[in-house]
């Protein structure tokens, strides 16, 4: 029988990533994700678990790279300072082949910034995998549901594509709290994966989790089996949602929280007169492109809403190859739009 | 009188190449004890029958490929990171022994927070750190542990402590450190401070299968190509110049 | 009866870094006048008779290349 409680975001996301299997978390505090780490620390041990609090960001994302390499469901949460710390763990789980979820609750920035709500992570989170080729699959929840839901679900798909899920959200959706049907407990299935190191000896060979290969064509090829997996989750894993007119003269693309304000501005914009339809990307990487590409052919303008100075519409414009202008509307620091803001910047393009 | 010779499957084994070690040739410089080192812990995992559920982190250095060297599971960390590796390891699978390999750069540089906080965990980790007081792999720039004096290329004309401080002392910083259960101080200059040496090896994997704490064992050892001496001579250096620094003691002793 | 020992020294794998020599206190290793493949003249067993099992050589070596055997030999007596 599903449960439905009124949960903040963090916590939401904490608990689908145990309902999902996570057994493991190694992460530092930093504003707006403490929430996490927090229930962590509480439920973990209830199911068998281990949290560990480690002295920096650094050295989580690293615990994290230990434990992935035994095959466990693991885990880290931090927000944008933090995973710029991250980043060079990433490119390491990325060139091992390792499976992780790591979760951004974006903050303004750049430097220290501040603690308010932006999307200025989407270069770090679809680009930004540390150094070298290879990206984390990015998933953009934009609901305190779909924190807990993409929570549920990204172990599996990490494992499947051996590589990082990072799931973006923002300080907002972070604090803010919304009735959440909550899944099922699974067990994490046991650590067989023939590449994990630390499962019991048996005759195998020995295992070993490594991303140096001073062989170039070896690299080269480590390269091309990473891109092979990415290629395959660009054909199985874009996600997308479509709300408004379907004879719309414009599209929003927005993500996210972005999204959120943009799905009110819609409507306000039917009631102006003005046909809009917002496409939505749930996977930001890999980016919906099908939905940009069909809709830039019917509508005269695309417009990108975010909170930064313009990272999803370096997207949107790759995704719509020229076949109509797209335009920004930002914000940016821990300043949000409102559904008038959205309306009024949106009437004055036009 | 002659002889009759029983061939060598009769012949009783008095010493033969660890199990421990692949039969990959160490990339070492000649008489670089980095391969005295290995060679000594892949004697013990054997020695202790923990060969089959030893985890090596390998990290970045001279010892980049020391997954190709132990004969065991192992994962490559960042530079620094082996403890932090080790943990998120250890912490999965407790009944696995980890131990990281790393040398001065890595641990006293980069990786000091890692290796400060494994131990202030009581993380139940094996730390083998080889001190030769250079950065080896990346040709010869100063260590936190380079004596004062000592010229490498990054203090062409010695290491001045006005500009870069003193040598750092490891096991004396981590010695006041409750989550340590063995902390020791070995070289392997001589047939006596190798046999000293794998003793502290075995006793720090041993804390580790006891469920003791955190063990570290720093070895002092050779670079002889960038400290521009033969082998011999670089032994002879560690005795003379590195000693004197780097006082050799047992500091923690959970057993003792 | 009486026992000997036999050193057998991985020539592939020797470097030539003399540790063993040095350490030996029998003078039974020495340098061989054929280099190996990487180019080092190795070590080779020069006064097999004199080794004494001490294990110096073994324990000095760098590169796991000595393994030691003890070897038992039988007397006979020509009649």
């Amino acid at each position: 029988m599903t449960q439905r409680v009124m949960m903040t975001g963090n916590n939401a996301l904490a608990e689908g990533a145990i309902a999902g299997g996570c057994r493991y978390f190694f992460g530092y505090p930093i504003t707006p994700q403490n929430d996490i780490p927090k229930y962590m620390a509480e439920h973990l041990p209830e199911v068998g678990g281990v949290f560990l609090q480690a002295e920096s960001e650094l050295a989580s994302i690293n615990m994290v790279y230990g434990a992935a390499a035994t095959g466990a469901y693991v885990m880290t949460s931090s927000s944008s300072p933090g995973i710029s710390l991250m980043q060079e763990g990433l490119s390491y789980m990325l060139g091992s082949e390792l499976p992780c979820v790591v979760v951004n609750m974006v903050r303004g920035g750049p430097g220290l910034g501040n603690i308010g709500p932006a999307q200025s992570d989407y270069w770090l989170a679809t680009r930004g995998a540390g150094h070298g080729d290879g990206r984390c699959l990015t998933f953009a929840p934009a609901s305190v549901q779909e924190l807990h839901d993409w929570a549920f679900e990204a172990f599996p798909i990490a494992q499947r594509y051996r590589a990082p899920v990072m799931i973006l959200g923002d300080a907002l959706l972070a604090g803010m709290s919304e009735p959440v049907e909550l899944r099922e407990h699974r067990e994490p299935p046991p650590r067989r994966q023939e590449w994990a190191v630390g499962r019991p000896r048996e005759g195998r060979q020995r295992a070993i989790v490594n991303s140096l290969w001073t062989d170039v064509e070896v690299m080269e090829a480590l390269n091309q089996r990473i891109a092979g997996r990415l290629s395959e989750a660009q054909a199985n894993e874009v996600r997308w949602e479509e709300y408004g007119a379907d004879d719309a003269d414009i599209a929003l693309a927005a993500y996210g929280i972005s999204a959120r304000v943009c799905k009110t501005a819609t409507d306000d914009l039917a009631e102006a007169g003005i046909r809009a339809r917002l496409i939505r990307p749930i996977s930001v990487f890999p980016f919906p492109v099908k939905p940009f590409r069909e809709w830039s052919q019917r509508v005269s303008r695309i417009i990108s809403v975010e909170l930064s100075w313009g990272q999803l519409i370096e997207d949107v414009r790759l995704a719509v190859e020229g076949r109509c202008p797209v335009d920004l509307i930002g914000h940016s620091g821990g300043v949000v739009f409102t559904p008038e803001e959205v309306v009024y910047r949106v009437k004055e393009l036009l | 009188m002659s002889e009759t010779r029983v061939g060598h499957a009769e012949a009783e084994v008095l010493y033969h190449r660890p199990a421990g070690l692949t039969d990959v040739q160490m990339r070492y410089c000649p008489g670089c004890t980095h391969g005295t080192a290995h060679k000594l812990i892949a004697e013990v995992v054997e020695e202790l029958d923990i060969l089959e559920r030893t985890v090596a982190v390998a990290t970045v250095g001279c010892s980049v490929y020391a997954y190709e060297y132990f004969n065991t599971d192992a994962v490559q960390a960042a530079h620094g990171r082996g403890p932090a590796v080790a943990t998120g390891i250890k912490r999965v699978s407790p009944e696995s022994i980890v131990f990281t390999y790393q040398g001065d750069g890595d641990l006293a540089a980069i990786g000091l927070s890692e290796v400060i906080h494994s131990a202030q965990r009581g993380e139940k980790i094996t730390v083998i750190f080889l001190n030769n007081a250079v950065f080896g792999m990346t040709r010869g720039q100063m260590a936190p542990t380079t004596l004062v004096g000592q010229r490498t290329t990054t203090t062409p004309l010695g290491r001045d402590p006005a500009l870069s401080g003193m040598p750092m002392m490891i096991c004396e910083m981590l010695s006041a450190i409750p989550g340590v259960a063995y902390l020791a101080r070995e070289t392997m200059i001589d047939p006596k401070t190798v046999r000293s040496a794998k003793r502290s090896i075995r006793k720090a994997f041993q804390s580790q299968i006891d469920g003791a704490g955190f063990s570290l064992v720093e070895l002092l050892s050779t670079c002889p190509v960038w400290w521009h001496k033969q082998p011999l001579e670089a032994m002879q250096w560690i005795r003379d110049e590195m000693l004197p620094q780097y006082p050799l003691s047992v500091f923690v002793d959970y057993d003792g | 009866m009486k026992k000997r020992f036999e050193v057998v020294i991985n020539r592939d794998h020797c470097k030539a870094c003399g540790l063993c020599i040095e350490f030996c206190p029998q003078d039974v290793l020495g340098t061989s006048e054929q280099r190996n493949e990487a180019g080092f003249y190795p070590v080779e067993v020069k006064r097999p008779e004199e080794c004494i099992g001490c294990m110096n050589c073994a324990l000095m070596c760098p590169d796991a290349c000595i393994e030691i055997y003890t070897v038992v030999v039988e007397e006979s007596v020509k009649s």
